[in-house]
């Protein structure tokens, strides 16, 4: 693999360091470990508010100079992207965990665990760049860390043909979750139709044991790039490490937590929360006696 | 020992002493029962301080005059005070009472000396005091639990019966009421106690739980007294929760909750009659206010009892001190209150200088109950204030209705009830949104049947949010303003705190962060999204269905539940009532007597209450069978009534999918219904009524400039052959006449006088849609409406006159009465796709009032009509609440700042609920309303334009801009600090809770309010203490205010300001718009980019 776009972005750029730096105060929040600590962990995504104030710190250049229609692109961007992110965490698609990067909204980095099929066993780490007119230009290029053996994987690059699923990116009815959801089916239906790597389409049509071995070389290469060290800076780079309860069974507990606790209800909120005495289904107001109160 | 023997002996032996030893000694003595804390010392000690006491009660005994002298009195006290710290100090042994006690139970100590206390009057208060002294002191003190013993009890209620029969001073008050604390405490520790405080009560008949009834009468006191009285009615309001019988008992035997109630009237009578709001951002009556009104604080501290007994109260009290409450406080003194002033009469009179007190009135009372609503925290509470705004009619009109019309009228009006509409909406109630907004969304009739499933639209893209940014006022954009320089040479140099080049200087500077705005949308959006989880459906435009609100009578609580909460209730029959206006699908005579009643109330508000009047009319237009309709995709017609551009509340619509006229009039072609000569007048003016109506609903863009004659499109010769043929027309503009001979008259008539009409594309417009001779009488009026078309409307009108205004409606007059349900239109099906290019007048229409089933298709709207179909719904309307907000929107510009603020601050806050249908309906740009709904986006354009067009005009708008930002900004406090950011926070102009800011510049700043509000707004400047404020105050430019004609600058001068003071405020107002526009633009693109963002745990509809 050439190309890291994780280091595409430069950290001389005066807003992305101060981004950054921010950043790190919010992470210890958001409980990501910072890169510094080496102390690695799975991979979380982080709740909303993070990613609020990651997209605001990412953002928190002083635009306040010409606030005409171009003045608030940026606001627009980050929140199609966020909008973006949302509904993919709807779809909950298998197999596939992605998460922003911190340094730049428009690179998620993500992973792709295969559970069938030829590829079985191989975790693919990958990333997403979104152009900077999206939903406007092109369709999303996705990067995998290495170039994975695949017909439609560049053999140099490693950059998956997402143009043939998406000749043209059409704002309303594509949506990233559909990229990822292709990234994720390549593995499991190989099309060999114009492939980027000949040598894959020409072994999967005739040398199918060939094919095989190929692949189980690159889903072990996957597996042996796992833990590798991460050379972005990226605080939200995914990162692999071997299970160490101190520091992980802490998360899963959290993690599985979660869910669990309801929100906390301060002495305020309870004026904040709603009321209604409707019945459901109903149309008629005070059709119930009691309050439904959060 | 020995020395207590000693003194023991010695003091057995004295009969006289009055002491038993010096003071010393006796101190010793209790140091040392304390220390020694040996219980036979102590017990003899007691009998003996015991048996000195009884000698001198015992020898007043008999005698005729008991009195003692003070010597006797002061010794028997001093004794008691000693036995008392004594049985205080015992400890009781696991539950059995120690000696003392025993000592003290068996010889009834106390009983006698309660009795003897009695015959002693001479010194009434003083040994009342005492006993009451000792009881505290007993029951605060001892280690034992006393209260349980009935010799104990006895007494103690003798001397608190004792106290309620007799008049007492307030010291003696205050100990009562403390006593009667301590009890309840006790009380509720130890509930023992309360059961032979229960049981002992029995002896007395009158008052059998004594203590609750002097609690009872100390509730509305001032200070501490009432305060502990509250407190202590509290606990054992507590404990009634806990035992029935508690409960039965303050409900059903004590007046606890009348005394209450009548309690808050009272108070309620007590509280200033005018309150000042003169403030920009005023946004309530605030913290300080009410520390400045003691009878406000009284009266919040009783609301506030109420509240805490509701919350913790046994059901039974809690639901009578509800309906005690709302009975006896809500409807009778807080309803009148707020409907002081004459309703019914124009809004401008009331306005006026002859109605100024009750307007003050009224003001003053809607700030209250803002006020009110924003104190309670318990549920049911508050339920039953929404329940007397929501459904309490006050002069027949619902007070929520009545109070919604106040959102037009003058500016302090405005602004109280806008307030109390923020507070309303800010409760996240659903039954509150329901009644205001919902209700009329849910039907869809706003949009486009095609627009429905895009109610649920998510703006990923941020599109709304752009559009509403691009929205910003040219005027304000500073780039596009001239250069400083050439901005400076225009005005005279003048001293300014703000030279060029500083922080203040330009107008750049006070720009508001989009970020901050952001923000706030979050969290405003979040809460709200918490809120509404507990809500029974989401409305998003499936869920409640479109077609489940029938009728909108029918959203009054069901009359069982009310009935089953309180007998006490009288509104059963209200609520009997509006079940009868229940319309079902299919039923016939859609609009019933209740809908064209509710639309009469509803006429009040508009201005078009003629066309209210015509419900008679528009109940002909129905169609009988329903399922028909539904099934063939009829059209279903009913008169427009009322409201602006011909919207109703109440009839059914038109179905969609319309062909153009040809269509139409080749089915009226079709109907082979047979003419009857012989059709009364009524009848024939019915059928003719659906047609017209249905013909309203077909035809499209009308030009108004050609004549009647050659116009009728391209098809111009149909009208005129229309108009040619000897057969009545009775979609002709005429005057009402009855007879026969007219119509002729008629035609020339519309000729005349009429807004001739177009058709659109080509059609012609060929059948006449009347029937033979002689029998048509309606008249209408046909008014042109640029983008589309009106589902008609029926109108009264006597006479017509060529109306310039943008109108498209078909109005008939007839004379029938309003119950006769509305024939169908006969229907040949085989119409369908042929069109028939019929000339008009070649074809006649005939009707037959029998032929009822048919149906007929119409197969393709015609462009640019926008009717809406929706069987049994209602017309396109967003209900009174909205449309009252968006016109009052409408004119921004004329609002003052602190309307403005207030109105945009309640959109705000509405656009933050994530419910599909009301995010949609006020932020998404791309929906298509249909033509009589207007939305918020289109308005602000609107506005803008204003604006923009008036900042032409005048010549230094930049400057007042500039000046306008930096008085806002200094009223906040924030100029002064040059070090800190500038930039006025969003909470200046979009208000939260606070109505006055709560810092250290608090005074300072509310005299600034004052001040500048006078200034700005020239509020009559007799105030004396305005004006010295004006004086004081530090702003950085001085304001001098001249009574009665303006204001100057002392700094500097403005060349218009001193002229036209009329055109002055205008300007200010334009201004001050501009200013608000700017940020409010911004606020509610924030709120659009933040509802597409609610992440999946978030997203309400995920209930």
């Amino acid at each position: 693999m050439t190309e890291d776009p994780r280091n595409g972005h430069d950290t001389d750029d005066v807003n992305l360091a101060t981004g950054t730096k921010n950043f790190e105060v919010e992470e210890e929040e958001a409980s990501v470990r910072p890169r510094g600590e080496r102390r690695k962990q799975l991979p979380s995504i982080p709740d909303s508010k993070t990613l609020g104030a990651m997209a605001n710190t990412v953002n928190n250049k002083p635009a306040t100079a010409h606030k005409g229609g171009s003045g608030y692109s940026m606001f627009f961007l980050e929140y199609t992207l966020m909008a973006e992110y949302n509904k993919l965490h709807k779809q909950r698609l298998p197999g596939v965990y992605v998460i922003p990067s911190a340094l730049t909204p428009l690179v998620w980095n993500g992973v792709l665990f295969i559970r069938q099929g030829q590829y079985q066993d191989g975790v693919f780490k990958f990333t997403i760049n979104i152009p900077e007119n999206f939903p406007h230009g092109e369709c999303p290029r996705v990067l995998f860390e290495f170039p994975v053996f695949h017909p439609v994987v560049d053999p140099h690059t490693g950059e998956l043909d997402v143009k043939r699923a998406f000749p043209k990116w059409r704002p309303k009815v594509h949506e990233i979750w559909q990229v990822l959801l292709y990234t994720r089916r390549i593995f499991y239906k190989i099309d060999t139709k114009s492939p980027s790597n000949e040598e894959a389409a020409q072994l999967y049509e005739q040398d199918m044991e060939q094919f095989k071995k190929k692949v189980t070389e690159t889903v072990q290469k996957s597996k042996d790039l796992l833990y590798s060290d991460d050379k972005s800076q990226d605080p939200h780079a995914i990162i692999f490490s071997l299970w160490d309860p101190e520091v992980h069974e802490e998360a899963r507990r959290q993690m599985l937590n979660s869910k669990k606790t309801p929100n906390d209800e301060d002495a305020d909120l309870q004026r904040k929360n709603g009321l209604s005495w409707m019945k459901c289904g109903s149309n008629q107001i005070f059709s119930r006696d009691d309050s439904a109160t959060a | 020992m020995s020395w207590f023997k000693k003194s023991r002996s010695g003091s057995k032996t004295s009969q006289k002493s009055s002491d038993i030893a010096g003071p010393n000694s006796d101190e010793n003595f209790d140091g040392r029962c304390r220390r020694d804390t040996d219980p036979e010392t102590c017990l003899q000690v007691f009998q003996n301080h015991w048996s000195q006491a009884i000698r001198v009660i015992d020898s007043k005994h008999g005698m005729t005059n008991p009195q003692c002298s003070p010597d006797e009195v002061a010794a028997v006290i001093k004794n008691f005070e000693q036995m008392v710290t004594l049985l205080a100090a015992e400890e009781a042994e696991h539950g059995t009472p120690g000696p003392i006690l025993n000592f003290l139970m068996e010889n009834e100590i106390l009983e006698k000396f309660f009795g003897w206390c009695h015959l002693n009057t001479d010194y009434g208060e003083k040994l009342i005091l005492e006993q009451l002294r000792m009881f505290e002191h007993l029951i605060n003190h001892s280690h034992q639990v006393l209260l349980i013993h009935k010799s104990v009890i006895r007494p103690l209620l003798n001397l608190l019966a004792f106290c309620v029969d007799s008049l007492v001073s307030k010291e003696v008050e205050n100990h009562l009421v403390f006593i009667l604390h301590q009890i309840c405490i006790c009380i509720s520790k130890e509930t023992l106690v309360l059961e032979s405080f229960f049981s002992m009560s029995t002896d007395h008949d009158s008052t059998k739980f004594v203590i609750f009834s002097l609690l009872i009468s100390y509730i509305h006191h001032e200070g501490s007294i009432g305060q502990q009285a509250r407190d202590a009615l509290l606990l054992i309001m507590a404990l009634s929760s806990k035992y029935p019988y508690m409960g039965q008992y303050i409900a059903n035997n004590t007046d606890f909750c009348p005394v209450l109630a009548t309690g808050l009237s009272g108070l309620y009578s007590d509280l200033p009659r005018k309150i000042n709001i003169s403030f920009e951002d005023w946004r309530g009556i605030a913290d300080e206010d009410i520390a400045e009104m003691p009878d406000m604080m009284m009266f919040l501290n009783t609301l506030e009892f109420c509240n805490a007994v509701v919350q913790i109260a046994h059901p039974l009290v809690r639901e009578q001190l509800i309906s005690y409450v709302y009975n006896g406080f809500l409807v009778p003194v807080l309803g009148p209150a707020l409907h002081q002033d004459i309703s019914g009469l124009p809004t401008p009179l009331l306005d006026s200088p002859m109605f100024a007190n009750s307007r003050e009135e009224v003001i003053t009372a809607t700030a209250y109950l803002e006020l009110f609503l924003r104190k309670l925290t318990e549920p049911a509470l508050i339920k039953t204030f929404l329940m007397f705004i929501l459904t309490e009619k006050n002069d027949e009109i619902v007070i929520l209705e009545s109070l919604i019309t106040r959102i037009n009228s003058s500016s302090k009006l405005s602004t109280v009830s806008l307030a109390l509409f923020y507070t309303l909406v800010n409760l996240n109630c659903e039954d509150v949104m329901f009644q205001l907004v919902f209700r009329y969304l849910v039907p869809c009739t706003h949009v486009m049947i095609s627009q429905r499933p895009a109610v649920r639209d998510v703006d990923t893209y941020s599109k709304s949010a752009e559009k509403l940014l691009s929205l910003r006022p040219t005027c304000c954009l500073p780039e596009l303003s001239e250069s400083p320089d050439h901005r400076e040479v225009k005005h005279e140099p003048v001293k300014t705190n703000f030279p060029p080049g500083s922080d203040g200087s330009k107008l750049e500077h006070f720009e508001t962060s989009y970020l901050e705005y952001l923000h706030e949308a979050r969290t405003s959006v979040r809460n709200c999204v918490k809120a509404c989880q507990k809500w029974s459906v989401p409305y998003d435009g499936e869920n409640p269905a479109p077609d489940s609100i029938m009728d909108l009578d029918e959203v009054f609580t069901s009359k069982s539940e009310i009935s089953k909460t309180e007998g006490i209730r009288g509104h059963d029959d209200a609520r009997k009532k509006s079940s009868k206006g229940e319309v079902t699908l299919g039923s016939s005579g859609l609009v019933e007597e209740d809908r064209i009643k509710q639309n009469q109330d509803a006429e009040t508000k508009t201005e078009f209450s003629n066309i209210i009047r015509t419900a008679e009319i528009s109940s002909d237009a129905q169609i009988t069978d329903q399922k028909e309709c539904q099934t063939s995709n009829q059209i279903t017609f009913a008169p427009n009534k009322g409201g602006k551009f011909g919207t109703s509340s109440g009839n059914v619509l038109v179905e969609s999918r319309l062909d153009d006229i040809t269509v139409f009039m080749s089915f009226l072609d079709e109907t082979d219904a047979p003419v009857d000569k012989n059709l009364t007048f009524e009848e024939s003016l019915k059928s003719l009524d659906s047609v017209l109506s249905s013909v309203s609903a077909q035809i499209s863009i009308v030009s108004r400039t050609s004549t009647p004659r050659k116009d009728l499109g391209h098809g111009s010769k149909s009208l005129s052959s229309f108009c040619d043929k000897n057969t009545d027309i009775s979609d002709v503009v005429g005057d009402t006449d009855n007879s026969v001979d007219k119509n002729e008259k008629n035609f020339q008539d519309f000729s005349q006088n009429a807004t001739p009409f177009q058709v659109l594309d080509n059609s012609k417009f060929s059948e006449p849609l009347s029937k033979q001779d002689g029998l048509i009488r309606t008249d209408f009026e046909v008014i042109e409406t640029p983008t589309s078309l009106d589902t008609g409307c029926d109108k009264r009108h006597s006479e017509t006159k060529p109306d310039p205004s943008t109108f498209l409606e078909i109005t008939m007059s007839s004379n029938v009465n309003g119950t006769d349900s509305m024939k169908e239109l006969p229907y040949n099906g085989s119409v369908g796709a042929e069109r028939k290019s019929s000339v008009l007048g070649e074809k006649s229409v005939r009707f037959s009032e029998t032929s009822m089933q048919s149906s007929y298709n119409i197969s393709k709207p015609v462009s640019g009509i926008s009717v809406v179909a929706k069987i049994g719904s209602t017309q396109p309307n967003v209900g009174p609440f909205m449309t009252a907000l968006l016109s009052k929107l409408e004119g921004m510009m004329q609002n003052s700042l602190q309307v403005n603020l207030m109105l945009t601050g309640l959109i705000a806050r509405l656009a933050a609920y994530p419910q599909p249908l009301l995010r949609s309906y006020l932020l998404n740009h791309n929906l298509v309303f249909q033509p009589t709904v207007k939305s918020l986006v289109q308005i602000l354009t609107v506005v803008r334009q204003k604006v923009d067009h008036f900042s032409y005009t005048v010549q230094n708008f930049e400057q007042l801009l500039l000046r306008a930002r930096r008085t806002l900004a200094a009223r906040e406090g924030l100029l002064p600090e040059r070090g800190k950011s500038i930039s006025p926070s969003p909470e200046l102009i979009h208000l939260r809770t606070r109505a006055t800011t709560v810092s250290d510049e608090a005074p300072s700043k509310e005299k600034r309010h004052r001040t500048l509000s006078d200034l700005l707004f020239k509020r009559n400047p007799v105030d004396k203490k305005q004006e010295t404020n004006s004086k004081k105050t530090q702003q950085q430019q001085r304001l001098e205010m001249i009574p009665g004609k303006g204001f100057k600058f002392i700094n500097r001068k403005m060349n218009d300001a001193n002229d036209n003071p009329v055109e002055s405020l205008k300007t200010r107002n334009a201004v001050y718009c501009a200013l608000v526009l700017e940020e409010f633009i911004k606020e509610l693109a924030a709120l659009a980019q933040e509802h597409a963002v609610l992440s999946l745990n978030e997203d309400c509809s995920n209930l």
